[in-house]
């Protein structure tokens, strides 16, 4: 007995004396749980859960950002709370509440600036990545008193951003060169936009429009040419079906040269070709699709429902240009995520208070986390990415 | 109300303070007429992204629903 004691003693000593766990960032992701303001830590590696942080305000419809080195998580809520989380250390580090109603956020590319987007008072602001501190303010005041919501921030290339003005019908490129004194350049973009994304080589920023059938095209190289609008009329004039969730727009919807873009108001997937811009073809599937994600690789592209069709995934195979499996993977899918490379994807099951964990390939079930009414997954892979 | 705070939640918000749709809580909806309330979540409102939600309810429901938010909907 007094051998093993002194053995676990022993044990206990060398733990302490030891330097601490040195941990890498490259496989940890979060988890939002939107309905108790929490968020549970992930590892991509075990596809385990290992911290839970909760005080995060109302976080439906939350989404998250990472520093460059992946260490630290900016999380955008709706309630305009905006929360610093150390990943390693597993805490808050900072959290303020920087607007009334906010929905979303995006980091500068030399990840010195977050920039949060915000419904009201619309338009954007921009903080220190280190301190939270407020740097300035972008009201998005498109006519004398009157302010738009602001949806579809992306960062691009030189420290701008790129977002689009819902009530405004435009495209704005705020410049943040000098963060205190940040330059906007502004550009008709149709009726409505909803959502935005940046190609994933940065060039490219198009805005998905709710109040027309139609995209609109900017050219960040040459903005000079102003906003076009591409897959005009894709409706034809047909009545369009309702739409019970706005469909969300990101680079991930780029894959072997061509963007997979939900249809609005139709349940396809609508296909351009990135070198032209025409429409090269369409996919029907079973729903009006919100998110429309390509694997990493680009050989797949999985798409996610609008109530009442969001228990279900369809995934489309992009040499087959079609549907090449449907599931059922659980009650509410709100959001995906791919593991880097692409060989797992986690979905979140919103009303069976789960994320399941599918392997892409054989799409068995390789396991599942329990999470409170979860919502967004957000990898720190997006870290190094253009447009996340 | 799992659907209200949740499906209507995607829009107006969980906490329906709001969000691409205007909040719905009883001090923003107290001078607006009910009726127009109910036809608006039943027949949707055209120009805007408000849908009909007529195929999955009845317009008792929908008048169930208005007189919920404009009172403070339950948690």
């Amino acid at each position: 007995m007094r051998l093993f004691l002194s053995l676990v003693v022993a044990v206990l000593l060398s733990a302490c004396a030891g330097t601490p766990t040195v941990k890498g960032t490259g496989d940890l992701g979060l988890i939002i749980e939107r309905s108790s303001g929490h968020v549970t830590l992930v590892n991509t590696t075990s596809r385990q859960p290992y911290a839970r942080i909760g005080g995060l305000g109302d976080l439906s419809h939350a989404s998250a950002v990472y520093s460059r080195d992946g260490r630290y998580a900016f999380i955008f809520g709706r309630d305009g709370g905006l929360t610093k989380i150390d990943l390693l250390e597993g805490r808050i580090v900072k959290r303020i509440i920087q607007s009334g109603n906010a929905i979303g956020g995006s980091i500068s590319q030399d990840g010195r600036i977050v920039v949060a987007q915000n419904y009201t008072p619309g338009g954007i602001k921009a903080f220190d990545a280190e301190t939270l501190e407020l740097l300035s303010v972008v009201p998005a005041e498109y006519a004398p008193g009157k302010f738009s919501k602001v949806v579809g921030l992306a960062d691009v290339p030189g420290n701008k951003f790129a977002y689009a003005l819902f009530d405004g019908s435009e495209i704005w490129i705020t410049d943040f060169s000098d963060p205190k004194q940040p330059k906007t350049q502004r550009f008709p973009a149709g009726t409505q936009p909803y959502d935005g994304l940046v190609t994933p080589d940065g060039r490219f920023y198009l805005a998905g429009l709710f109040g027309e059938d139609g995209v609109a095209l900017l050219d960040l190289w040459q903005p000079e040419k102003g906003a076009r609008k591409i897959l005009e009329n894709y409706g034809r004039g047909q009545e369009k079906l309702p739409v019970f969730k706005m469909p969300h727009l990101r680079g991930w919807s780029v894959a072997q040269g061509k963007a997979y873009l939900p249809a609005v108001g139709r349940h396809e997937v609508l296909i351009v070709d990135v070198g032209t811009w025409k429409e090269v073809g369409r996919i029907p599937v079973r729903g009006q699709p919100v998110f429309v994600m390509a694997r990493p690789d680009g050989r797949q592209v999985w798409v996610n429902f609008a109530f009442p069709d969001n228990g279900k995934i369809d995934v489309i195979d992009t040499l087959a240009g079609k549907v090449v499996h449907r599931m059922e993977p659980g009650k509410g899918i709100l959001h995906m995520e791919f593991a880097p490379r692409g060989e797992n994807v986690w979905l979140s099951a919103r009303d069976d208070n789960k994320v399941v964990i599918y392997d892409t390939m054989s799409f068995a079930l390789l396991g599942q986390i329990a999470a409170d009414s979860p919502s967004g997954i957000f990898f720190t892979a997006r870290a190094q990415r253009i447009g996340f | 109300m799992h659907l209200v705070r949740q499906d209507c939640g995607s829009c107006h918000g969980m906490t329906l303070h709001g969000g691409l749709g205007p909040a719905l809580l009883p001090e923003t909806l107290h001078d607006k007429p009910a009726e127009g309330l109910v036809a608006t979540i039943y027949y949707g409102r055209p120009g805007t992204p408000m849908p009909p939600w007529k195929q999955f309810m009845s317009e008792a429901e929908a008048g169930w629903i208005v007189q919920k938010l404009m009172t403070g909907f339950p948690e």
